[in-house]
């Protein structure tokens, strides 16, 4: 209640605030964000890579769009404002965000000088400002003309997006949304073309696309057809709908269904016909969508933050390699470590034979974890994990741990899973063994958050106390929240495991356990498809964009602070369950007798 | 009227550090009673409800219900013996639908375990079935129909009393310490309340133990008021017969007053 009043006083000081102001404010935003983007490299790799070929890099898009979106969002802040006016304060920001590159090509262009005699070299800071990037800004013509092209640049940008935000739906969302098909289309073109090394498809792609990106023909056509899909759907789509709404509930549903199987097939060909690059991107995807499961468990029902969490993927990864791998292959002859020698040796399992072992081991690593954080609340609890997590990885290089565990050589030829004569080597069939893992996860973490301990969980989170007083044992449960949450790890550190078919403890970094946590927040906190989503976007999307991989914390910390700031439940938030409505016909009953009786 | 004691304490004293909270404080709950606990700010009225529920360890003392010893119980276990209770400042689950803030109180009767529920066992889901067809009558019973669906903190204020008092009602508790159930209602709300609080006791034979400011509601229902000033019991008794009690016109409007 306290935050609503807190939000309300925010709004009412916001509308305050003078039409110039805001304008000025949302300029300085772009122009902050192009100098940013400049300075810390990331345009010198972005003019590398073409949109559309010969025109348009990926750099020149998101100056544009900077720019367009700095007209919009100004028009969109000032509803209460003439149109005309909208317009003007629109070219206002974007004319600031077009000194920006104003100011970028006087600077560079003037990187080195004297002031006062006294000799000054801005790159010898800002590496970045290369006179590469002066050819690019400047268009390879003179700084002066640049400069002026900039901020008449800005000025029409600005008004564009003004037009854009001032647009009828019916033209705007096909615009937008044609840009966007083409903009994604040419930045993935690569990847697109190796999901087409067919020969029946040869003239087609070579239509669309060349090795540097998207052709120009590509582009329109691919602009038009989205334009054409667009416009139909927003003009026709209510129709559509209501002819869907219209259809007898039982046709709706086997539509429905019959929708739903389509994207699930397509969904399970893909990687087939994509190639082993986005079977490995997908696998990947899936194993962090697996971790993400059983984080979830702790995190977003028990509410335990745990930043540990790779500890759990390394038992399961070790695990395995331990139990499969002969011990010949680990040097190995001081005492405690021969006597385990004894154990191992000829011992080896097969993968599957020793899943069991791992998962249970990361099972008893997490209720062992629990153990010590027990009484921990909070921010304290997410350091103390944090500390236990990095207690595991200097265990696996400690001198006493390192005969049998490898050390930092880690533990080489861990077999692949073989089921049925079949082995899974490849990413992509490892990449149905990790769906199918994650489904399996994703039931258990879909009945728990069901049952009676998923809501002694929740409530936990909620409010401890409460949920104590109200007969929720803690320790139970929260040892219970850890274990269940470390099996799903194991998993897929066994999975990883039979992935490398080698581990390293350098595999097992304190980032694992932060993108986990991050991949959790980004999708929505305690929301199962969340977890997907959330692993798609943090850890898909860089693994397809790997040439910018230096700047992927950047835009880690970037996604984090926008997602707080505009969508602080997540991209795919959980939703309420609506359980009352479900029994209420039988409780209808009920409640009249209760009714009456009461009111007697 | 003679019943039988459900809730005893002996001489009970907590400290915290040098102050002392509760000082040797007899507390008798006859069954099937309401019995209040008044006194002015500060006089320890809910420490005696977070000492019974054993939130924290007491200095010295004993606490029985139907005289089972509940000292070393943790609250968890004490929940398991009958008691409820509900908050001064309403503290519900509050990213939790109403129902299943319902459903949480019944924990501890509900009988599924984990494996159950993954794999959906007849037992589980007629375990489930159950519970949520309860929870609905209690939504109902407090006169919540209907809004069983809705996220705790988005329920109005007085809803969100109820609802506290219906999570309390689902562990179907023998005792239920009510922590001013009427703070922050108009009068004809706590009207309401004197009421629901009564049918809890005729109806479902609930003993209950209350915290209250309001004198009429605290006069109007009780059977016994008890009231306590730094942690010392002043008096206890009827409510007329505290109501003329010197010491207690005392520790409310001060020592002047009494004497004139």
């Amino acid at each position: 209640m306290a935050f609503d009043v807190v939000a309300s006083t925010f709004q009412h000081k916001a509308i305050t605030k003078t039409a110039p102001r805001r304008a000025i404010e949302v300029g300085l935003m772009g122009f902050g964000l192009m100098i940013y983007f400049n300075l810390v490299g990331l345009i010198g790799q972005f003019m590398e890579r073409f949109i559309i070929e010969g025109l348009a890099t990926l750099a020149h898009t998101v100056f544009l769009g900077i720019a367009i979106g700095v007209g919009g969002l100004t028009s969109h802040r000032l509803l209460n404002e003439t149109v005309t006016r909208r317009y003007l304060y629109s070219a206002l920001a974007g004319l600031i965000s077009g000194c920006s590159l104003a100011v970028l090509v006087f600077v560079i262009d003037h990187a080195q000088g004297a002031i006062f005699g006294a000799e000054f070299d801005v790159r010898f800071m800002f590496v970045a400002l290369s006179p590469k990037l002066l050819d690019f800004l400047t268009f390879g013509t003179a700084p002066e003309n640049a400069v002026f092209y900039h901020l008449i640049g800005g000025v029409v940008l600005g008004l564009f997006g003004a037009l854009l935000y001032h647009l009828p739906n019916v033209l705007r969302r096909p615009l937008i949304g044609g840009l966007a098909a083409v903009w994604f289309i040419g930045l993935f073109s690569e990847l697109i073309q190796l999901a087409m090394q067919f020969e029946v498809v040869d003239d087609f792609r070579n239509f669309f696309f060349t090795w540097e990106g998207q052709t120009e023909q590509g582009a329109v056509t691919v602009f038009v057809i989205t334009f054409a899909i667009m416009a139909f759907v927003t003009h026709r789509g209510d129709a559509v709908m209501t002819g869907f709404r219209a259809m007898p509930s039982s046709g709706q549903k086997s539509a429905r269904y019959a929708l739903y199987l389509l994207a699930v097939v397509l969904f399970l060909l893909f990687p087939m016909a994509a190639g082993s690059f986005f079977g490995q991107v997908l696998m990947l995807v899936g194993l962090y969508a697996l971790m993400g499961m059983g984080l979830n468990i702790e995190i977003g029902l028990a509410g335990l933050l745990d930043m540990g969490f790779v500890a759990f993927f390394a038992t399961g990864a070790y695990t395995i390699a331990l139990f499969t791998t002969s011990t010949e292959d680990v040097a190995c002859v001081t005492p405690p470590c021969d006597y385990l020698i004894q154990i191992f040796d000829d011992r080896s399992l097969t993968w599957w034979e020793a899943l069991p072992i791992a998962m249970i081991a990361s099972l008893v690593m997490g209720v062992l974890f629990g153990i010590p954080v027990l009484k921990v609340r909070g921010d304290y609890l997410a350091v103390a994990t944090l500390g236990l997590g990095e207690i595991i990885r200097v265990v696996v290089v400690s001198d006493m741990a390192a005969p049998m565990l490898g050390g930092s050589q880690g533990i080489l030829a861990i077999p692949r899973p073989h089921l049925f004569g079949f082995e899974f080597s490849d990413p992509i069939q490892l990449f149905y063994l990790t769906l199918v893992s994650t489904i399996v996860a994703a039931y258990f973490a879909w009945a728990l958050e069901n049952s009676r301990l998923g809501r002694a969980w929740m409530a936990i989170r909620e409010d401890e106390d409460v949920g104590q007083a109200l007969g929720v044992n803690l320790i139970n449960v929260k040892l219970l929240a850890y274990g269940l949450g470390a099996v799903f790890a194991g998993l897929a550190g066994a999975i990883f495991a039979a992935m490398l078919a080698s581990i390293y403890p350098h595999s097992f970094q304190l980032l694992i356990s932060i993108n986990i946590l991050a991949l959790i927040i980004v999708g929505g906190i305690g929301s199962l498809p969340g977890v997907v989503v959330g692993s798609l976007m943090l850890i898909g999307t860089p693994e397809l964009l790997r040439e910018f991989g230096e700047f992927r914390f950047l835009a880690y910390g970037i996604v984090l602070v926008v997602m707080m700031r505009v969508k602080p439940l997540g991209l795919w938030p959980s939703s309420v369950r609506k359980r009352e409505l479900q029994s209420v016909e039988e409780a209808e009953a009920l409640i009249k007798q209760r009714t009456q009786g009461q009111k007697a | 009227m003679a019943q039988n004691t459900l809730l005893h304490t002996n001489a009970l004293v907590k400290r915290f550090g040098g102050l002392v909270a509760i000082d040797s404080l007899d507390l008798d709950v006859k069954e099937r009673t309401i019995h209040s606990i008044i006194g002015p700010n500060g006089a320890g009225k809910t420490t005696v409800f977070n000492c019974i529920m054993n939130f924290f360890p007491i200095t010295s003392g004993e606490i029985r219900l139907s005289g089972e010893r509940l000292n070393d119980l943790t609250p968890d276990r004490v929940a398991t013996r009958g008691i409820g209770r509900t908050y001064q400042n309403i503290r519900l689950f509050r990213n939790m639908s109403a129902l299943e803030n319902i459903m949480v109180g019944m924990h501890i009767h509900l009988k599924s375990s984990w494996w159950g529920a993954v794999l959906r066992t007849r037992r589980t889901l007629a375990d489930e079935k159950a519970g949520q067809d309860e929870a609905v009558r209690l939504l109902q019973y407090v006169g919540l129909r209907g809004k069983g669906d809705i996220l705790a903190r988005n329920l109005p204020y007085g809803d969100q009393r109820r609802l506290e008092i219906a999570r309390a009602l689902a562990m179907k508790p023998k005792l239920l310490l009510l922590d001013e159930p009427t703070a922050g209602m108009n009068p004809s709300e706590s009207q309401d309340m004197v009421t629901f609080i009564r049918g809890l006791r005729d109806e479902l034979g609930i003993t209950i133990l209350l915290i209250e400011h309001h004198m009429p509601v605290v006069m109007g229902m009780s059977d016994i008021v008890t009231v306590l000033d730094h942690g010392v019991k002043i008096s206890e008794g009827t409510p007329d017969h505290v109501k003329r009690d010197k010491k207690v016109i005392e520790a409310y409007l001060g020592t002047g007053v009494a004497h004139t």
